[in-house]
């Protein structure tokens, strides 16, 4: 038996979200994700939402050990750094892409990541059924969501347009009417991945089963019904900061080479400063210029910061 | 027709609550109740509420487009022979009832008519369940039939998904014993190969369905062969080259003393190694002899015709990480 098991919750009432973690945190654990902050943003309705989390770790763990990759992600960071070049903050974008590359390039990598997350969606349909059949309710009238940050968004991102396509695993929107109400991505690196790995496609294994690097573009993932196109979400919101390179800024500038554009996504811009808080004071006060920069790629800060936003969509 | 619809929904909303409101109230395993609704519904109960329910004029109007796609679908779900099948039997769980065995004596027969069920069930849940059409289902059966119609046929869908999502853990299981830590590590040449094959040689790639392939490429210089020479245990080194193959099933993969009867992986191949007994002799000197090796999980036996120490031992170990 795998040493995952789907998380299964009981659901309080007709809501569900699905968090699911990236890199950039730099744990893991339940401590990597927003729950404070997300319990924060909706209030009272925070005990009336089953909240999963899934953090994929383990798996690029197994990897790192097995083919000790570590020197080699190091080095590719270094080449694609060239790409930017604009100082430690290209390092730091570097880096972000060499660990948002790898499971690009390693064929059992990513189906285990994509496998990963289809178990867990899997366990969250069947967790609806659940608690909607003890309610006598239709369980397509509950509603599931997903916020996903980061290297997170890469995973829902190929891990939806697999099981919309995919018939074995049970989740197309059309034919197994698996749709979720949002899919919100918090600073999505998949147009950094698309430009990143387009420009090494000559390595990439089985380029042709990444939705990410589709000839026809970045799209929401969707079945075809007749005409006409039964997307997998009715809410496919794009939220990225002005200051966080994996969202596709840099320095306050949009790049089309990072950010995720997606014909009917719901886009938003967090307005970012790295200096925050007081400068004065936290020199004052014995700390640094450390003490007063803000991480611009902090998931509790996108929570935190579009409290109201996350709160309309889930409640 | 009406109130023979009325009957079987009245009835089946009858038990469906007493199961529930059991289940409930014995706070049971996770999915029980979808188990004993599986056990206790047949594919005749989900033909009738089917069939109930489009036969509705407002619901047949609204599904006029893919009324020929349904009516086929309905065809397969209402074979007769098939009628007396537990829902659970459909994907393969639970012992088959005396009614159900009747119509199907020969298992060949069962699997030719329960394969179908599948994609039929597929076409009638994305028709009739789809979202657009909830409304008038409501309107036209009413609250309680139509809380029995979707509970029914959301019982197979919900065993689709079941079993899929434990294919998904059954496949991970696997990728764990690939690339877990009880799995042996790569060496940069192993890596590039492994890398090299899944991309262009059948049968190493991963797959959707079944997961990671079991065969994985070895190129590996071993420091740490044992052999006896005069009498003495003394080291040696050999390369070597084969496939490594993992074994999947769940009995398979155990650890301390359990893995020397069931291992994770077993392997084979070709063997080269000097004459000259050395925990560092070079094995492509001019005293070289190829052999053979197999390995069973960690412990692996060497056979080198010739050569002074012909059977040599090893454990699956390596000693600089990324070299060898």
């Amino acid at each position: 038996m795998s040493a995952f098991v789907p998380q299964q919750l009981d659901w309080p009432t007709d809501r569900a979200v699905l968090l699911v973690h990236g890199i950039g945190n730099g744990s893991s654990g339940s401590s990597a994700f927003p729950i404070a902050a997300l319990d924060t943003a909706l209030g009272d309705e925070a005990d009336r939402i089953a909240v999963y989390t899934l953090s994929t770790d383990f798996i690029t763990d197994w990897t790192t050990r097995k083919l000790q990759l570590a020197a080699g992600i190091k080095a590719l960071g270094s080449a694609v750094a060239v790409r930017f070049g604009k100082g430690d903050l290209a390092d730091k974008l570097a880096e972000y892409s060499g660990d948002v590359l790898w499971p690009v390039l390693h064929l059992d990598t990513r189906m285990a990541l994509r496998d990963a997350f289809i178990a867990q969606l899997q366990q969250m349909v069947l967790d609806r059924g659940r608690a909607a059949r003890a309610r006598a309710v239709d369980p397509l009238t509950y509603r599931m969501n997903i916020i996903a940050h980061s290297m997170g968004c890469f995973h829902v991102y190929e891990g939806l347009h697999a099981a919309a396509r995919e018939p074995s695993y049970r989740l197309r929107p059309n034919s197994d009417q698996t749709r979720f109400a949002n899919v919100i991505l918090m600073a999505s690196p998949v147009q950094l991945i698309r430009t990143v790995a387009g420009d090494i496609g000559a390595i990439v294994p089985a380029s042709d089963q990444l939705a990410t690097m589709a000839r026809s573009g970045l799209s929401i993932p969707s079945e075809p019904a007749g005409r006409r196109r039964i997307t997998t979400t009715k809410s496919f919101v794009s939220i990225t900061g002005t200051q966080d390179p994996v969202g596709g800024y840099l320095l306050g500038e949009r790049n089309s080479w990072g950010y995720m554009d997606i014909e009917g996504q719901d886009s938003t811009i967090v307005p970012q400063t790295l200096i925050g808080g007081d400068l004065a004071t936290a020199l004052g006060s014995g700390g640094g210029i450390g003490d007063a920069i803000q991480d611009p790629h902090s998931w509790n800060a996108y929570v935190t910061t579009k409290a109201t936003t996350l709160a309309g969509l889930l409640t | 027709m009406i109130p023979i619809v009325h009957r079987i929904t009245r009835t089946l909303t009858g038990s469906l609550c007493l199961l529930l409101v059991a289940a409930t109230a014995n706070a049971q395993a996770p999915d029980s109740v979808l188990q004993r609704l599986a056990d206790s519904l047949t594919v005749g109960d989900y033909c009738r509420v089917t069939r109930a329910a489009i036969d509705q004029p407002t619901v047949a109007s609204a599904v006029s487009e893919d009324r020929a796609i349904l009516e086929q679908a309905l065809q397969r779900v209402c074979d007769p022979r098939t009628a007396g099948l537990r829902l659970r039997e459909l994907i393969g769980a639970g012992a088959p009832t005396l009614a159900s065995v009747a119509r199907l004596r020969q298992d060949g027969l069962k699997t030719v008519l329960v394969a179908p069920l599948d994609s039929a069930m597929t076409v009638i849940f994305r028709n009739l369940r789809n979202p657009d059409l909830a409304p008038v289902m409501r309107a036209a059966l009413g609250a309680g039939n139509n809380t029995t119609f979707f509970t029914i046929v959301n019982v197979p869908q919900d065993l689709f998904v079941q079993q899929a999502r434990d294919r998904a853990i059954e496949r991970l299981a696997k990728y764990e014993r690939k690339l877990g830590p009880q799995s042996p590590k790569l060496n940069g040449l192993e890596v590039f190969l492994n890398y090299a094959v899944q991309r262009w040689v059948p049968g190493f790639a991963p797959s959707v369905t079944r997961g990671p392939s079991s065969l994985e490429l070895i190129a590996s210089y071993v420091p740490g062969y044992a052999t006896i020479v005069a009498d003495r245990a003394v080291a040696t080194s050999a390369t070597e080259f084969g496939l490594r193959h993992y074994l999947f099933g769940s009995a398979w993969g155990m650890t301390g003393w359990r893995a020397l009867l069931r291992p994770a992986y077993m392997s084979g191949g070709l063997l080269v190694a000097s004459n000259r007994s050395n925990g560092l002799a070079w094995p492509w000197d001019k005293q070289s002899r190829p052999g053979v090796f197999v390995a069973w999980g960690e412990t692996k036996i060497g056979w080198v015709p010739g050569r002074t120490g012909s059977v040599m031992i090893a454990r699956q170990l390596q000693f600089i990480p990324f070299v060898f």
